[in-house]
């Protein structure tokens, strides 16, 4: 039974319900004395040594249970891009892809980053260092002044073409909602994430 | 933040095994980093439940109840055309919750356990009752987006949009206590009423009826598709909710049933307002059963000083959902 | 000097105009001006570095070996200091240094005052030993708020000076005792129609740079320092740390190739109220390392400065046809602890009548004010264009038709026309407060602005030409971020006939010609004219009669060079009158309003500025969207709180503290309005500050058009817009 229920999602009749409608306890008491799994280790408090993907390579690094993300990228992996500004989660400037997805890297421990694939600002451009279409972009729209919080901005749009590539100028905004700039450049970085947009289906 | 051990379990047999009053299982981590890092409290080894599988899913029940998985991320919450069709009022709530980046990674047991945003808690240089301090500094201090209702000793409101949500739905918990390696796991349930909440009267250092060691493994939302989450920001972008309610009606033809009207960011704990539900029972949900839902929720307000405009927005937020709920799964 | 014509004013509206240059100065680019690069839209020359995240800030700098340093602050304000015991700290594991900055018995006049300065070999280390310090404070009350810190009996902020009010009280025009200007006023007054007396009230904003103050200082072998700085002025953190150290300034060198705002900030060594940079100096010496230190994001709210608040009673006497007879301004704000530097600058852009103006600073236990984009005048404009409005709803007046009455400034004059028709003012106005049906109630509010002529700063720009035909450009100032370096690089490409791209342009590093602070909007337009003094000599040098055509002709004249390289100087241009006294600029607001919630969101803005002559458009107009973008945020969501009983900061991140985030900006149209001769002989202004000025005015005042509530305190919240309706309502009911 417990099996079951990663792999059906949505599909009916999955877990045991009492005909009331109220949920009934799934047996997996019983899974829990057969199925004898190997016992997971307790990692740190001190250094543990483990893997990142990062921009396509792997990287060993060595660090406590309790450096985040970010620590790890701009730390040992010298990846400066991704900016410390908040320090929690509130302004996106450490925003990178894991997974294709945009998330604050701040609030992630990097050994929960294991075993997944890290993008930041510096692995969107082109092997060959061409600038991603959403950098070149930015630039052309002056969608950045001081450019600390840019890492971020292009890292979130990036996510958002992804999985939507041709969003409206309220779909960039959303997108961006955890985002902060201080300079003021907003209107001119949803310009650009458009912009890119229609750069990138036109084939870059 | 102080050290912590670490741990990843690949199923949820060995979560509960590593669970322990030290050991806490953790989501996204959001809010246990948030805390670990203002150095409010750091737990001795975060649990991460990453590799539990089934735990980031849904699935749909034989009585079309819906099972949300304790770990399933605010934006797929916010996002799964099931969810979204099956219990609209939780997809209204994840995606009302925070940022997108926040949602990508925040979980529907992190925003349901999260411990209160005031700022008296979240900053130990001052006494706070939730910290086992006597008194509650924001009474005198600074308390503008502090609670308007069961706010006597703490007048922290509760956070969590996803709380308001459960609540209103009548969501249950399934619910895995830790054996802190010994001994063998227990399953329970817990219904998401008033009962499972702990207001500050009775316990001001939690919010929720659910041990240190225990792990939300999912929550079992009935349908509810005549349902809405409203809140008030004052940000557009990322803001915590001035007001928020959520309404779940049963129809009846053209009339309420009955109704269920949870409210967020209002007291120490999502409350659920008999008399709201009662002016709806019986009645059209229109704009005057609405306005009149919205008078009963806050009739017993008592706003300090520099909040009473909560108690507009909160009227504003129960009067909204309901019309908002009554369009919907028709 | 030699008296010279140029062609001067706006579209539609030129004339010939004489002014006095030095010799030797450039032609001027007056009206008439044929421009090839200046005024295009050219993408600015480092946006690649940061797109792509390459560009490495103070905050990015890794060395090896490098340190990490962190003062000890003082937990809370008020009370003495006791003792300080770093014993535990300075055996802790990791912990190289561990020095006090304060002696016991040390007025806690603020939380956050510095108190030891302490250095470990890794950042969590640090922290470790931070919380190992002992700070033993003997309590003292705390005054956090303008009410109570002048009240009577308050405790004093500094007790050797009692009382916390702080005189810096002036008359308007003159010196001294204000008392004479406002006599003279209040009788003006007694031949008033309409007379009305109103507070207003603004909030204590914060920077919040994204990067914060920091500096990486590595200790050299022959004895001398490199600072990596994040700062507005590079050689002001050259002189601040050479004297600490006591080295000449040409031992220390300041490099701040990027950083990451400063909004006014950050032009002093240090921070505002810190001096973290000079000990991390100091211990980088001693420890023969290098030490990094960049503030905490709660240590920014704390002591890197802010907008001071203000309360501003205004009266203004006028006749019933909109003539003001007089107007007067008591003003206090909080500047913290500094003994001064709270106001609100309303220069008299209208025709007042008699006017008086006091400014009061009170101080409070808190961080200090200091210089942010445009000092003292957002708050002003917010008072006084309140106040127009509030006279204009009195008298039964058109707002746009009383200010265009009163208004002193022909360029103003034509802005308000531009503004007025982008925006549909008179469309928009025949709607009344409150009307039509549902919550959500539309209404355009205008306000407007000043700011100086400024770019009288001495600068010195150095071009070096190489035979290859290379050109680099250097100064040691720096780019916050403004475009200056695509400034710089536009002028020198328009004067050698080269493209943008041909230049190298080079900021940020002391050991190039000195540069100014960017303070004052006074970057671009002092660099500016140097550079273009400077390729004025290359060309003359390398091209000689031959006209600067292209790159061609440049490289094939490069050729001809005898030396490998030249290298021309241009020195502080000529600065000399412009069209108008001061920059104008107005900007019109669409708000709309939902009155069950009082919650405000912005629609539209149009800004209409002038510019001078915009040298590059898109920075220009991103310094105008910038701007409206933080006076939004400024009218309706920042607010520096602190808790009342203990002076303690309440929300020390970028969630409590709340700044506009993309939803919460609609899009902005920045009209760039030229004007010609702006004082140089670019024709070009400073931008940073002028267009900061009328946003919260003009928002404040469609607040009111789209609902009839007056808010009359910053930030304009759902609590006040509620609290204003009720008001509006009762009043209505009282039938006035």
């Amino acid at each position: 039974m417990s099996k079951s229920l990663g792999r059906r999602d949505f599909l009916k009749g999955a877990a045991a319900v009492a005909a009331g409608g109220a949920a009934a306890i799934p047996a997996v008491a019983a899974a829990w004395t057969q199925e004898a799994a190997p016992a997971t280790p307790v990692l740190g408090p001190g250094p543990v040594p483990f893997t990142l993907r990062v921009n396509g390579k792997d990287h060993a690094v060595n660090l406590e249970p309790r450096a985040t993300l970010l620590d790890a990228l701009r730390g040992p992996l010298g990846l400066t891009g991704p900016k410390e500004v908040c320090d929690r989660g509130a302004c996106g400037a450490c925003a990178v892809l894991l997974d294709g997805v945009p998330a604050s890297s701040c609030m992630v421990l990097a050994l929960d980053a294991e075993g997944r694939e890290i993008t930041t600002v510096e692995g969107l451009a082109g092997p060959d260092g061409k600038p991603h279409p959403l950098q070149e972009a930015f630039v052309r729209e002056d969608a950045l002044q001081c450019g600390f919080c840019t890492p971020g901005m292009v890292t979130s749009c990036a996510g958002l073409l992804r999985r939507n590539p041709d969003p409206t100028a309220e779909e960039v905004r959303d997108a961006l909602s955890g985002n902060l700039c201080r300079c003021g450049t907003y209107p001119r970085i949803v310009k650009a994430c458009r912009s890119a947009a229609a750069a990138m289906k036109g084939g870059r | 933040m102080k050290p912590f051990s670490y741990a990843r379990p690949a199923s949820r047999e060995e979560a509960v095994r590593l669970l322990s009053p030290t050991a806490r299982p953790k989501g996204g981590g959001y809010d246990l980093l948030d805390l670990a890092k203002n150095g409010v409290s750091t737990p001795g080894t975060m649990v991460s439940l990453a590799a539990v599988p089934e735990m980031g899913k849904a699935w749909t029940g034989d009585h079309g109840e819906t099972y949300l998985g304790g770990r399933m991320t605010l934006a797929d919450l916010a996002t799964l055309p099931a969810v979204r069709a099956a219990c609209p009022v939780v997809a209204d709530a994840a995606a009302e919750a925070a940022t997108p980046l926040v949602r990508a990674t925040a979980t529907l047991a992190g925003n349901l356990l999260q411990r209160p945003r005031c700022t008296y808690f979240r900053d130990p240089f001052f006494e706070c009752r939730k910290r086992g301090g006597a008194a509650c500094p924001a009474m005198e201090g600074d308390h503008a987006e502090g609670a308007i209702l069961g706010n006597r000793l703490c007048c922290a409101v509760h956070p969590s949009n996803l709380a308001a949500a459960l609540l209103a739905a009548g969501a249950e918990l399934r619910i895995l206590t830790g054996v802190d390696g010994k001994g063998e796991p227990t399953w329970r349930t817990a219904a998401v009423d008033p009962a499972f909440f702990v207001a500050p009267e009775e316990d001001p250092l939690r919010e929720a009826r659910i041990g240190p060691g225990e792990l939300v493994f999912d929550a079992v939302v009935p349908p509810c598709p005549s349902s809405a989450y409203v809140e008030v920001n004052q940000k557009a972008s990322f803001d915590w909710a001035s007001a928020a309610a959520a309404v779940v009606l049963e129809m009846d033809g053209g009339k309420v049933a009955r109704a269920r009207v949870a409210l967020g960011a209002a007291a120490p704990v999502p409350l659920l307002s008999e008399a709201a539900a009662a002016a709806l029972a019986g009645k059209a949900p229109g704009a005057k059963a609405a306005e009149a839902a919205a008078e009963a929720a806050v009739a017993g307000a008592t706003p300090l000083r520099d909040n009473a405009h909560r108690v507009q927005h909160l009227r504003v937020c129960v009067k909204r959902a309901v019309l908002l709920a009554a369009g919907r799964g028709r | 000097m030699a008296k010279r014509k140029t062609l001067a004013g706006f579209k539609g509206n030129t004339r010939e105009m004489e002014v006095e240059v030095p010799d030797g100065e450039p032609e001027i680019w007056g009206a008439d001006a044929d421009l090839r690069v200046v005024g295009a839209a050219v993408p600015r020359v480092d946006g690649v570095a940061k797109a792509t995240g390459r560009a490495v800030y103070t905050a990015d700098v890794r060395l090896p070996g490098m340190l990490h340093g962190r003062m000890l602050r003082a937990p809370a304000a008020g009370g003495t200091l006791k003792a300080l015991d770093l014993s535990a700290a300075e055996i802790a594991p990791g912990v190289r240094y561990a020095k006090a900055v304060v002696r016991p018995g040390v007025n806690i006049t603020h939380e956050g005052r510095d108190l030891a300065f302490l250095v470990a070999d890794t950042e969590e280390r640090l922290e470790a030993a931070l919380a190992l310090c002992r700070v033993e404070i003997e309590p003292g009350r705390a005054v956090a708020t303008l009410e109570d810190a002048a009240a009577e009996g308050a405790p004093s902020v500094h007790p050797d000076r009692p009382g916390n009010l702080r005189g810096a009280a002036r008359g308007s025009g003159e010196k001294g005792d204000p008392a004479p200007a406002f006599e003279a006023a209040e009788k003006a007054m007694e031949k008033a129609d309409l007379v009305l007396e109103r507070v207003y009230r603004t909030q204590v904003q914060v920077h919040t740079p994204l990067e914060t103050h920091g500096v990486v200082v590595r200790p050299e072998e022959d004895g001398s320092v490199t600072v990596w700085a994040s700062t507005q002025g590079t050689f002001s953190v050259r002189d601040g740390i050479a004297g600490a150290l006591k080295l000449s300034g040409n031992r220390v060198r300041v490099l701040t190739e990027h950083m990451g705002g400063g909004f006014g900030c950050k032009l002093g060594p240090s921070a505002p109220g810190s001096g973290f940079a000079l000990e991390a100096a100091r211990a980088a010496v001693e420890l023969k390392a290098p030490v990094r230190c960049m503030l905490e994001r709660r240590e920014e709210h704390l002591v890197g400065g802010n907008r001071p608040s203000s309360e501003q009673t205004v009266r203004m006497g006028l006749k019933k046809d909109g003539t003001f007879l007089a107007y007067t301004a008591r003003i206090r704000g909080t500047p913290g602890f500094p003994e001064g530097g709270a106001g609100a600058a309303n220069p008299m852009i209208y025709d007042l009548g008699r006017t008086a103006k006091e400014e009061i600073s009170v101080c409070t236990h808190a961080g200090p004010q200091t210089a942010f984009r445009a000092p003292g005048h957002p708050q002003g404009a917010f008072g006084l264009e309140s106040a127009v409005d509030e006279a204009a709803e009195a008298l039964g007046i058109d707002p746009l038709d009383l200010r265009t009455r009163i208004n002193r400034s022909g360029i103003r004059a034509a802005q308000f026309e531009e503004g007025a028709k982008r925006i549909g003012w008179r469309e928009a106005r025949r709607v009344k407060p409150g009307e039509g049906p549902g919550p959500l109630k539309r209404g355009v509010g205008v306000a407007s602005g000043t700011w100086y002529h400024t770019g009288r700063a001495r600068a010195t720009v150095e071009i070096t030409v190489h035979r290859d035909g290379g050109v680099d450009v250097r100064n040691g100032a720096q780019d916050i971020g403004t475009g200056t370096r695509t400034v710089m690089a536009v002028v020198a490409a328009e004067v050698l006939g080269l493209e943008v791209g041909d230049l190298r342009i080079h900021l940020g590093d002391t050991t190039w010609p000195a540069g100014p602070g960017s303070g004052g909007s006074c970057t671009a337009p002092t660099l500016g004219p140097a550079v273009r003094m400077a390729a004025e000599e290359a060309r003359a040098a390398i091209l000689g009669d031959r006209p600067a055509k292209d790159r061609r002709a440049w490289a094939a004249a490069c050729a001809r060079m005898e030396e490998e390289s030249r290298t021309f100087l241009g020195k502080p241009a000529a600065y000399f009158d412009a069209y108008e006294g001061a920059i104008a600029g107005c900007q019109f607001a669409e708000v709309e309003v939902d009155v069950e919630t009082g919650v405000v969101r912005v629609i539209r803005v149009v800004a209409v500025q002038d510019c001078g002559r915009a040298i590059d458009r898109l920075t220009a107009e991103s310094q105008v969207i910038g701007a409206v973008i933080q006076g939004i945020s400024y009218a309706l969501f920042e607010d520096r709180r602190l808790d009342r009983g203990t002076a303690r900061l309440l929300h020390g991140d970028l969630e409590g503290y709340r700044i506009a985030g993309p939803r919460d900006v609609p899009d902005i149209e920045a009209v760039m309005f030229s004007v010609a001769n702006a004082g140089n002989t670019l024709g070009m202004s400073g931008l940073g500050e002028p267009p900061a000025v009328p946003t919260a005015g003009a928002i404040a005042n469609a607040v009111f058009h789209a609902t009839g509530a007056r808010v009359r305190e910053l930030p304009i919240t759902p609590a006040r817009v509620l609290a204003a309706l009720a008001e509006a309502k009762a009043a209505k009911k009282g039938g006035r």
